[in-house]
């Protein structure tokens, strides 16, 4: 099956800094993936990319089209959301429904009215006059009325409560994912979407640090509460990295087989955060 | 559904998303003028008729048709009485002072528009959603202009003919209370639809003279980060004052005031001015304006699609 993305050596400088630093990678159908990076990794850059709404070097496919020069077919199948919070002020929900319809085929009036009936917003209100949970309902039940066969999300609750975050993810899931769609998300909310994903991908300077399936994910990394009586022996299988918790010694092992560290302490699938920062640790070489 | 949208409906909705977002601009000013005037034209002719005056002695100057101490019966017998030239310029001129106004204040708010529309949604982030929805920055630069030029100028200008058909209702109104013939005094000499078809005519061959203009304001507002005026206005501040200082005079100034402001919409000198504009607009600087304001707008087109978010 061909994958809904397909990138090869994509490169990108912003004078020295790289954004994308021939990186390459796929995106199957169905699946979620969870791009994370630290700030000015090259998470958005990527997206952009996506988009074609920036420029760049190397071989990039899209729902089989080149986003550099197809951008406009494309942008019919892909939806995005930057943010939640950018709808503009001036805008009133019944003029954003008959915008959205007036300019995305793909767009259902009837849906985006069910999803809004859901809610206790007002047809004739303006942006200005909705609260910020609000203005994410109307955002989200615009997008979850279009189909598209990918969904790309850049820091899409940046700056939400956690009450609102959450709603949008348990929402994105229930109501959009149905293994057609695809679903690309930027965010530093790692935990709050581990749940949902099916890909990982870690990004760092431009790179790509990690790129599995969460299955894979549970099968290859393990962390362990050493005892303190194992600590050399766990220290000879080589750590990727080793931090204290409460007293003791918690490690993170990468490809080592479970039933091995079993016998050095209680073992555990690590959290994404923690992965996240002892392979960007290991990749930069700082000691942990 | 839909499977498909046809260009015309897209271009519709994006118009009609420019006319929502700036509605005060475009479609309350034209009516709130049109109100305005209305109201102005009502009040001085109920004055005159309370006052013995004929209500538009103090609105044409230099063509008073009523003289002191004379009533404004005798005043407008003598004024039915005269030649057709005479009344037909009276009447022009008459028309004609609602112009300035109107058009005046559109091509304020099309500087405006240009400079901020494009600007604007980079500032307040929006970008971000109409980027994410299948239109072209083509699309979306043309729905600015169409916009603008055509429907707003539209509106402005049908602002204007319902001011100038309330001003001969209201004339014919006045007219009623004294023994004058209506149609050889009010209506004949006014040369009302012609008028109106070349304001209209004119409106529009300007709005191709002013293109590069305005295309210049708009190929700022796709690309700068601040202060879009500014930007617009020093280069040619940097061309312009050194020439004048070397020369003593501008020609750079000279072309680009000339291309910047509508000057026939002074309305002091009736339709000759609107004849004679539009007769030296039919030149081949029009075709260079077009030209120019093209590729104008075709930068900005660019500059909006590959400018990042």
């Amino acid at each position: 099956m061909e994958p809904v993305i397909k990138a090869e050596h994509l490169r990108k400088f912003y004078g020295d800094t790289p954004a994308m630093d021939d990186i390459s990678f796929t995106v199957e159908k169905g699946s979620i993936v969870g791009l994370i990076g630290p700030n000015g990794a090259g998470k958005t850059s990527t997206l952009k990319a996506i988009l074609g709404l920036t420029s760049f070097a190397g071989s990039l496919e899209v729902l089989g089209k080149d986003p550099r020069l197809n951008r406009d077919q494309l942008m019919e199948e892909v939806c995005f959301i930057a943010d939640v919070g950018v709808l503009p002020k001036w805008l009133r929900v019944a003029n954003a429904i008959d915008y959205i319809e007036g300019v995305h085929p793909r767009f259902s009036r009837e849906r985006a009215m069910v999803l809004l009936g859901e809610t206790s917003i007002g047809m004739d209100k303006k942006v200005s006059e909705l609260s910020k949970g609000m203005v994410t309902q109307l955002h989200l039940a615009l997008i979850l009325a279009i189909d598209v066969k990918l969904l790309v999300l850049d820091e899409p609750t940046l700056g939400l409560d956690i009450l609102y975050q959450k709603s949008f993810f348990d929402r994105l899931l229930n109501d959009y994912f149905d293994n057609e769609t695809s679903i690309i998300i930027s965010t530093h909310q790692v935990e709050e979407v581990k749940t949902i994903l099916t890909h990982l991908m870690f990004i760092d300077e431009g790179k790509i640090r990690l790129d599995m399936p969460m299955e894979t994910v549970s099968e290859t990394f393990f962390e362990v509460l050493v005892a303190a009586d194992q600590r050399d022996a766990a220290m000879a299988l080589h750590p990727v990295s080793v931090r204290k918790v409460l007293g003791n010694q918690s490690m993170l092992f990468e490809n080592v087989a479970r039933e091995k560290l079993q016998a050095l302490g209680e073992v555990h699938v690590p959290a994404i955060s923690d992965l996240f920062v002892a392979k960007i640790r290991q990749t930069r070489g700082v000691s942990s | 559904m839909n499977t498909t949208i046809s260009p015309w409906k897209k271009m519709q909705t994006l118009v009609r998303r420019e006319l929502w977002e700036y509605r005060a601009a475009f479609l309350l000013v034209p009516l709130g003028i049109f109100i305005l005037l209305l109201f102005s034209y009502l009040a001085v002719t109920i004055r005159g008729l309370f006052n013995d005056q004929v209500p538009i002695v103090s609105m044409v100057a230099g063509s008073r048709i009523q003289r002191e101490s004379e009533t404004a019966a005798d005043a407008l017998s003598r004024f039915a009485e005269a030649p057709f030239e005479v009344k037909e310029r009276f009447w022009d001129v008459f028309y004609m002072e609602s112009v300035p106004l109107l058009m005046g204040t559109f091509w304020l708010i099309a500087i405006y528009y240009f400079l901020m529309t494009l600007y604007q949604q980079r500032k307040d982030r929006s970008i971000l959603i109409w980027n994410s929805l299948p239109v072209s920055s083509r699309e979306t630069v043309i729905s600015k202009l169409l916009a603008c030029l055509i429907v707003t100028q539209g509106l402005f200008l049908l602002s204007m003919i319902a001011i100038q058909v309330s001003m001969l209702v209201i004339m014919l109104a006045h007219g009623l209370f004294f023994d004058v013939s209506l149609w050889d005094t009010y209506i004949a000499p006014s040369f009302f639809l012609g008028r109106i078809f070349f304001l209209v005519l004119g409106s529009f061959i300007s709005a191709f003279w002013c293109w590069p203009f305005y295309a210049w304001l708009l190929f700022n507002s796709a690309w700068v980060k601040s202060a879009p005026l500014a930007w617009a206005g020093a280069p040619l501040l940097i061309l312009i004052v050194p020439e004048i200082f070397l020369s003593g005079k501008s020609v750079i100034l000279e072309v680009v005031a000339r291309h910047a402001f509508p000057t026939w919409l002074d309305g002091t000198n009736g339709i000759p001015s609107v004849l004679g504009f539009a007769g030296s607009m039919l030149t081949w600087e029009l075709l260079v304006s077009v030209l120019v304001g093209a590729g104008l707008t075709f930068a900005a087109i660019r500059i909006n699609r590959s400018e990042d978010l």
